[in-house]
């Protein structure tokens, strides 16, 4: 491998000095097969597919040996984990393939190549005076890049673009219950939604609890620890991890940084932050629609708020298109209000954006791929397809994700995003990503408990800090830090 | 052509079964007819189960072959608060799911059996078969609208009709969320259950059935002294199939509860698919696959060791 | 009985199975209905029809459904008439001869009902894998077949017991051989049976998602189980074009059912037990 890395390099120095005309000449050969998830749907998106396709049919003309295949993306989503554990297990996977970050964080090594040395060659795709040329890493988002680290310190994946959360509220609900989609703390916020909830009799905030996996509390539950952990951010962060991101005074946790923390005790569930995080977080639920543990899918949320039987709804950038086609109604965008004193001694006074790199432009290369004789190409194409030229205009038609590729123009999606995006990144990243994806499921499974009483405080706090270190242990026997026991 | 069956021709008494003995034939002839079968089964099923079994006793980590760990991931699994769980919470899903089909298409059965209009049978008979062809999902679909919470149909009917103050959110809630499940597709009349009780009922003779209305038995009497024994077989059948598609089951959870809430509804086997592709944990999943299997197998020996403990109208 | 007497005395009977069927029919109602509405729609109003229909949805579907129903015939009639012929071989081997350790060899085939399926879905693909079967017909069909064919067997070994044993012996004094017993006597008696079988089976095939999804590997040869969820996705869904998908695939299969509904019970007729 390291025979062919160097290859790679040579060939990269090439075309870093004598531009894209030689790349013509280069004996970049083989075939691929590219899983581009939501960006390649050709029968559902003709529009953006086409862009990629495109992509791929200059790039083919560019190395006339080189054939690229693009997978369409496989229907129906939930059954996507089983699809590439199948592959996986039989070497039969695409070459470049989409998966979540933290599934990803999850494999590691097993599954994925990393990525860390490319990252620091010159992408010969990206044109001159633009991050990247030199060094590809610098053509990403240094937050996306942060996130998507996996807890081994390496990186399996690129992080092109991203969404950003925000709520869109029913402006008549709002307005029938004197109601502002502006807040000063949050106990105004929360007193706002009771109104909402006792005067109009509709759910007032659209979020929901599914028993095991992804869902938007996910997201309350990251802000709520950020909130009461974001005074001990600097006792947290590790040196390795901050030297480097030099340019990140505030950013959000690697698995390791936690793990270490909870191993240290600097973060432990006994901590009367702790009474602050189970207090707020009780509150939420309680302004959340009376099934939020039944709903299990975000879709499902979005269609109760655009039947209007629900005010505000707690959405995406993805969700963009969707809510301005079939919305019958005014609706606007707003967020979380700020903590403050008023909430509780030592709040940080800000709210902290939920964005992240969970979108379709995550593509990592298999082990198996890494192993054949089609890595050079596979490494390539990659390079080809994040240059800003080529990505940007794909994410753009798509208009779901914000492409983070530097030298991208970003499209109309950010406008109504923009003052979510101004916010900080969380400290705490979503349950499945902040340790590994059980202690995700263990620690909603925890506080499903609490909230429908059959543990009291104590008894939570106790099961979380079981959690917190069981989730610590695991990954110190998965990953062996030099720090774990 | 085969409806005459009665059951004394169908007595269990090795002189008057038709088979040959092997002596008549050679012994190639059954080993051929055999072979495609089982060539099939060993490539897709006993090998990979046997690889299962296998990997249950290993650390297996996907694509890199398993490690040989020994009973580690029996002993984790037995100490797993969440397994353990899903075991009492499938004999309450089974029991409850199997006792509904069971009695519905039982049901179902004896009102198309007892019209007295043959073209009636037929017409309600293909009524409730075709409801068939609906795709579980579609059907999960829409359960999950009649049990969500304000604008839930349920809610709204009870509600609507006084019998309840406030709407309740019946799968957010730890007592509700699992007889919830077990409701899904009320009646459950179509379906095999339905269409094997009644095929068996119209096999029964209508002389029977006649002279015990004659005797002045009531229609209803007659149900439970003369339909039900007779049927005893075909609902020993179904009790299997039911109770082992109750054992496996994992779709409903999957796309109604996701286990929650508190795991209230996970299931063994909806763990076994968190654990080995949520988790990555195939070796651990594999031992609950093996678990379960063994699980379902006793419970199938149990109900046919009482099916024949008094069986004296056995037809097969 | 004269029709009167017949009708009071069947009424209340008629009235519970008209309960009991539109209980039953709400899924398939609801399908249909919103099969003709756009996402604005559908999100206004989940149960009840609404105004303008949008029959384009049908339209939308077809492409995908079109070439995802053939694909499914052809995964689905292989299964079919494999699973039919093997499991009346070994049905019929089990039902008509003794021989050494048949018991304990039924018992082992009938024994793997019990095998959770998604427990399989990784060793089975390894199997495929190792035969060079990825993305082959025999890749998607042999798996299903073997499914299929336990529970097959079972069912037409109970159908060939119910013979009476006069037919076969007096054709054998005839001079029949083994093969042709089967094919002149046996397979035509078991014509209901089979088709019970096949209706079992084509419902099976043609609802399977896991097996296709992870054994196919071109997109363009997705089956229809595959192919309703084309417009639901992570991301968004079409909800109106994916009802008319679910309408649109079950059609096939209604269709079936109304012309064989009458053999399939005959089927059924022999008494399936246990």
């Amino acid at each position: 491998m390291s025979k062919k890395l160097s290859l790679l390099l040579i060939f990269a120095l090439l075309f870093a000095a004598f531009g894209t005309v030689l790349a013509q000449d280069s004996d970049i050969s083989g075939e691929i097969v590219v899983h581009l998830q939501v960006y390649y749907r050709p029968e559902q998106h003709p529009a953006h597919s086409a862009i990629a396709e495109q992509v791929a049919q200059e790039y083919m003309e560019m190395h006339p040996n080189a054939t690229i295949e693009l997978l369409p993306d496989i229907p129906g989503g939930t059954d996507y984990v089983t699809w590439l554990s199948a592959r996986m297990a039989a070497d039969e996977a695409p070459d470049i393939v989409w998966d979540q970050w933290f599934n990803r964080s999850l494999k590691m090594d097993t599954w994925w190549t990393a990525l860390d040395d490319y990252f620091e060659m010159p992408n010969p795709y990206i044109a001159e005076g633009i991050p990247g040329h030199e060094r590809w890493a610098d053509s990403f988002a240094p937050n996306a890049m942060n996130t998507t680290r996996a807890p081994d310190g390496h990186w399996y994946q690129t992080a092109l673009d991203w969404v950003e959360t925000a709520m869109f509220y029913n402006v008549a609900m709002f307005e029938e219950a004197g109601v502002e989609p502006d807040w000063a703390n949050w106990g105004e916020f929360i007193a706002d939604m009771h109104t909402i909830q006792d005067t109009l009799g509709v759910e007032a905030f659209g979020s929901f609890m599914p028993g095991t996996g992804w869902s938007t509390w996910y997201w309350a539950d990251s802000l709520w620890l950020s909130v009461v952990w974001a005074d001990l951010h600097s006792e947290i962060y590790m040196d390795k991890y901050s030297e480097m991101q030099p340019d990140l005074d505030w950013r959000a946790l690697n698995a390791e940084e936690v793990a270490k923390a909870v191993h240290d005790g600097v973060i432990n569930a006994q901590d009367p932050r702790m009474d602050e995080y189970l207090r707020i977080s009780k509150e939420f639920v309680e302004i959340l629609p009376i099934d939020y543990i039944g709903i299990t899918s975000l879709g499902d949320v979005m269609r109760m708020w655009l039947g209007e039987q629900l005010a505000v709804y707690w959405g995406g950038s993805w969700d963009n298109k969707e809510i301005t086609d079939s919305a019958s109604f005014e609706w606007g965008l707003t967020y979380l209000p700020p903590f403050t004193e008023e909430d509780f001694e030592g709040a940080p006074g800000t709210i902290y954006r939920v964005g992240g790199p969970s979108s379709a432009g995550q593509y990592g290369i298999p082990v198996a791929t890494a192993e054949s004789d089609n890595l050079a190409l596979a490494v390539d194409y990659l390079m080809w397809m994040s240059a800003p030229q080529n990505f940007g205009p794909l994410a753009n038609e798509f208009g779901g994700f914000i492409p983070m590729v530097a030298g991208t123009e970003i499209g109309p999606v950010l406008a109504n995003f923009q003052t979510v995006a101004a916010l900080q990144d969380r400290l705490f990243l979503d349950p499945s990503g902040r340790l590994t994806v059980e202690h995700g499921d263990n620690w909603t499974q925890i506080m499903q408990g609490f909230f429908l009483g059959a543990t009291n405080e104590e008894e939570t706090k106790a099961l979380l800090q079981e959690a917190w270190e069981s989730g610590a242990a695991a990954l110190c026997e998965q990953v062996g830090y030099d720090w774990c026991p | 052509m085969t409806q005459q069956t009665t059951p004394s021709t169908g007595a269990k008494s090795e002189s008057s079964r038709w088979q040959l003995s092997s002596g008549f034939v050679p012994i190639y002839i059954p080993i051929l007819f055999l072979i495609p079968a089982l060539l099939l089964l060993l490539s897709f099923r006993y090998i990979p189960a046997v690889s299962a079994i296998f990997h249950s006793f290993t650390y297996w980590n996907i694509p890199e072959p398993g490690e040989f760990i020994g009973l580690e991931n029996y002993q984790a699994l037995f100490d797993d608060p969440i397994f353990i769980k899903s075991l009492g919470n499938i004999l309450k899903y089974m029991i409850g799911r199997t006792a509904l089909v069971l009695v519905m298409a039982f049901v179902g059965a004896e009102l198309v059996y007892n019209l007295t209009s043959d073209r009636w049978r037929n017409i309600w008979r293909m009524v409730f078969t075709i409801p068939m062809v609906i795709p579980f999902t579609v059907n999960l679909l829409v359960w999950q609208q009649v049990y969500a919470g304000r604008q839930g149909m349920l809610n709204e009917f009870l509600t609507g009709i006084g019998a309840m103050a406030r709407p309740y959110p019946w799968l957010g809630r730890p007592d509700s969320a699992l007889p919830a499940l077990i409701f899904i597709g009320f009646p459950a009349v179509t379906g095999f259950g339905f269409l094997i009780i009644l095929a068996a009922l119209q096999n029964l003779s209508s002389e029977v059935n006649d002279a015990a209305l004659i005797d002045g038995c009531s229609r209803l009497r007659r149900v439970f002294a003369i339909d039900l024994p007779a049927i005893r077989g075909p609902l020993a059948l179904i009790l299997i199939l039911s109770l082992n598609q109750g054992m496996q089951e994992f779709a409903p959870m999957l796309v109604m509860t996701q286990g929650g809430p508190i795991n209230t509804t996970m299931s063994p086997a909806y763990y076994l698919y968190i654990q080995g592709f949520t988790y990555g944990k195939h070796g651990y999943a594999s031992a609950i696959g093996a678990v379960l299997m063994l699980m379902t197998l006793a419970l199938s020996i149990f109900i046919l060791r009482m099916r024949y403990r008094r069986a004296y109208d056995v037809e097969v | 009985m004269s029709k009167s007497s017949a009708w009071r005395r069947d009424w209340p009977l008629m009235l519970a199975l008209l309960i009991l069927a539109i209980i039953t029919y709400v899924p398939f109602v609801f399908t249909v209905i919103n099969s003709f509405k756009i996402n604005a729609q559908f999100f206004q109003e989940f149960w009840l029809p609404t105004t303008p229909l949008h029959p384009e949805n049908y339209a939308r579907a077809w492409p995908a459904m079109g070439r995802a129903i053939l694909n499914s015939f052809s995964y689905s009639i292989p299964t079919l008439i494999l699973t039919l012929v093997i499991s009346g071989l070994a049905g019929y081997a089990f039902a008509r001869y003794r021989f050494p350790g048949r018991n304990s060899l039924f018992i082992s085939i009938l024994a793997l009902i019990m095998i959770p399926g998604i427990l399989l879905v990784i060793p089975m693909f390894s199997v495929i894998i190792a035969l060079d079967w990825d993305d082959t017909l025999q890749g998607v069909v042999l798996p299903w077949v073997s499914v299929e064919i336990v529970f097959g067997t079972f069912l037409m070994r109970t159908f060939f017991e119910t013979l009476p044993r006069e037919y076969f012996e007096a054709a054998r004094l005839d001079g029949a051989n083994e093969f042709s017993l089967l094919i002149r006597i046996a397979v035509p008696l078991a014509i209901p049976a089979f088709s019970t079988l096949a209706i079992l089976n084509l419902l099976f095939s043609w609802n399977d998602i896991i097996w296709p999804l992870v054994a196919i590997f071109d997109s363009e040869r997705l089956p229809v189980s595959i192919g309703v969820l084309s417009f639901a996705g992570a991301w968004s869904t079409d909800y109106g074009v994916t009802f008319a998908s679910y309408v649109i695939a079950s059609l096939p299969l209604i269709i079936i059912f109304a012309f064989t509904s009458r053999r399939f019970m005959d089927g059924l007729s022999g008494g399936l037990s246990i």
